[in-house]
């Protein structure tokens, strides 16, 4: 065993120096100097900066690779410099890198050098859409399936009255209205990687996109806005009667009520319904 | 359970999710798999499904980055908690993490960070393995770290460190050769005399991979084959310890399966020879302008295996 070193810092204080050393280099600059052994090789500082860069890019590529179409859509430099801003505001506080990337969407909405002025710029719009998008594919992706739904009880929406039905949904499935036709535009974006063609054609019209998994596969599911709503009121009330009523009243439209038990089957197929029971206490 | 009942589950790789389709369609003639924790506690999705179908045909252990076990924060319950349900379903051989702390302030900066090596550490740290262990009701795996800094108010070298910790917790250890390289390298060690003077039987598993060499450091970057100095290290530890478990882990620029799994099989003929390279008596000093190059223009220490992705 070797002799301590007077006057060093507590493994507490040490830990809360390198640290901050670490996730912003600027406000410790020097401190290590006289904690860090500097007997054989490189310096301190040079050593410090192996964890300073490989903090920042090991995140970044975490970013990078939840993100990739907005890096295609925008480019690597204006990405990894918002992401850096992100990750330098929202540090990690998981003990795994699944929510890292969560609050990003939100981050370009507060950060949009528009958000004061009356008009706001489409490209903003579009910008924020996507990356919601992004992270709804990467949430459902990962969570909580319908792949083990017993598909019988299925039947039920054939079967039954509507009225007489509750629906849990896959705790996967993500609901987004995007100002833009997002998913053509993606379609087009991953057509002209391929073919090396023009840039994409971005149409502002609003999109209702239902995310969602069937068999461990994710993919879009383009609806109707009368269904989106319909999936939206299911996701906090599961009793399809309550629902229906409110949709009717907010359509006018009594057709609706007819073509509810088609959607419904069509979703279940395409994994956003995990559960189809009959209302026991009616 | 004692780490003296661990078997030798042979030679293994890590399993990475590029890998998941060609296992599953081949089978392929590996003795066990790695898998790390962290991909699969909050996954519901493909990955996990695809990771309880393998598991069926091999044997695992589960490998963390997370537990923090060097940090002044408590531990994290509810990380304990997730880690000890995904062992329920993975039934793996062990449980293994790193000898570091990830972060305080509960703020992870995922990096496996190194704790200054003295008695203060390794009370800290012997108090919080038996804790973990009777949470897990098994022991603790542990392993040395890649580091690139120590401290000037370290006491004890890092594998009198491992051995103590050992010693007075019952934990294992988890030996990466090629961080001891890496660390030999940074720090100006004898990378033989740390593996002669570990306690051998505390050892249960073995860990290979490829670094970055810088000339006047080394990177562990899990990028590239193992180098010739570090299977002689290999070869060994193999000696001492009469043979364990052995894993290689490549992280990044992930090359098919195939050729990890030649890369592997290399553990089982290597044989101990002449290491030029590796002492440091004989690795010289670097002029600053013959600096090897490297092979990214940043290369980053203990990469992620992020997973994002869907069945194929």
């Amino acid at each position: 065993m070797k002799t301590t070193q007077p006057s060093m810092p507590t493994l507490e204080e040490l830990q809360h120096l390198m640290q901050t050393a670490i996730q912003h280099p600027q406000r410790v600059r020097g401190t290590f100097h006289n904690i860090i052994n500097t007997s054989y090789g490189i310096g301190a500082d040079q050593r410090l900066a192996i964890y300073q860069r490989g903090y920042i890019l090991r995140l970044l590529e975490c970013m990078r690779a939840e993100y990739p179409q907005l890096i295609k859509a925008f480019s690597a430099d204006w990405f990894d410099t918002m992401a850096q801003h992100y990750l330098a505001s929202h540090p990690s506080s998981s003990t795994n890198l699944n929510d890292l990337g969560a609050r990003f969407p939100d981050f370009l909405q507060q950060d949009r050098p528009d958000k004061q002025e009356s008009v706001q710029d489409d490209a903003f719009d579009f910008l924020i859409s996507l990356a919601t998008l992004e992270r709804f594919r990467t949430e459902t992706s990962r969570g909580k399936g319908s792949e083990n739904a017993d598909f019988n009880q299925f039947s039920l929406l054939e079967t039954q009255p509507l009225d007489s039905l509750k629906i849990e949904l896959a705790p996967n499935l993500r609901l987004l209205k995007s100002p833009f036709q997002l998913v053509d535009y993606l379609t087009q974006l991953n057509q002209s990687d391929n073919a090396n063609n023009s840039s994409p054609e971005l149409i502002k019209q609003t999109q209702h996109i239902a995310i969602c998994r069937e068999n461990y596969r994710t993919q879009y599911f383009i609806v109707k806005p009368w269904q989106f709503d319909l999936l939206v009121l299911l996701q906090h009330n599961t009793n399809l009667n309550d629902v229906l009523q409110q949709i009717n009243q907010q359509y006018a439209d009594s057709a609706i009520y007819g073509f509810a038990p088609f959607f419904l089957l069509q979703a279940a197929s395409k994994g956003c319904i995990r559960g189809v029971c009959l209302v026991t206490n009616k | 359970m004692t780490i003296f009942n661990l078997p030798n589950l042979g030679l293994g790789v890590g399993l990475r999710h590029q890998h998941f389709d060609y296992i599953l369609q081949h089978k392929p003639k590996v003795d066990w798999f790695e898998i790390i924790s962290e991909n699969f506690i909050a996954d519901h999705g493909w990955c996990k499904h695809a990771l309880m179908q393998i598991r069926q045909d091999y044997p695992m252990v589960m490998h963390g980055v997370s537990l923090s076990i060097g940090s002044t924060d408590p531990l994290d319950k509810e990380y304990l908690s997730a880690l000890k349900k995904l062992s329920l379903e993975v039934q793996p051989a062990w449980i293994s993490d790193h000898l570091c702390w990830t972060g305080v302030q509960h703020l992870n900066t995922h990096d496996l960070l190194p704790v200054p090596l003295t008695e203060e550490s390794l009370n800290h740290i012997c108090q919080r393995i038996h804790q973990v262990q009777d949470y897990l009701q098994r022991p603790l795996i542990l392993e040395n770290p890649s580091t690139y800094l120590s401290f000037a108010a370290s006491t004890i070298d890092e594998w009198d460190f491992l051995n103590l910790m050992a010693e007075r917790t019952g934990c294992g250890l988890l030996i990466d050769v090629n961080n001891i390289y890496v660390s030999a390298r940074n720090h100006g060690f004898d990378p033989l005399e740390y593996i002669k003077k570990l306690h051998h039987q505390a050892i249960v598993q073995i860990h290979l991979s490829g670094h970055t060499d810088l000339g006047d450091h080394c990177i562990d970057t899990h990028d590239q084959a193992v180098s010739e100095s570090v299977w002689q290290l290999y070869a060994r530890l193999k000696r001492y310890t009469g043979g364990v478990s052995t894993l290689l882990e490549w992280d990044a620029n992930i090359p098919d399966f195939p050729v990890l799994h030649q890369e592997l099989l290399k553990a089982e003929t290597v044989i101990e020879g002449p290491m030029p390279e590796l002492t440091l008596e004989s690795a010289p000093e670097p002029e600053p302008d013959l600096v090897a190059p490297t092979t990214q223009a940043s290369p980053v220490s203990n990469p992620i295996h992020f997973v994002v992705g869907d069945a194929q």
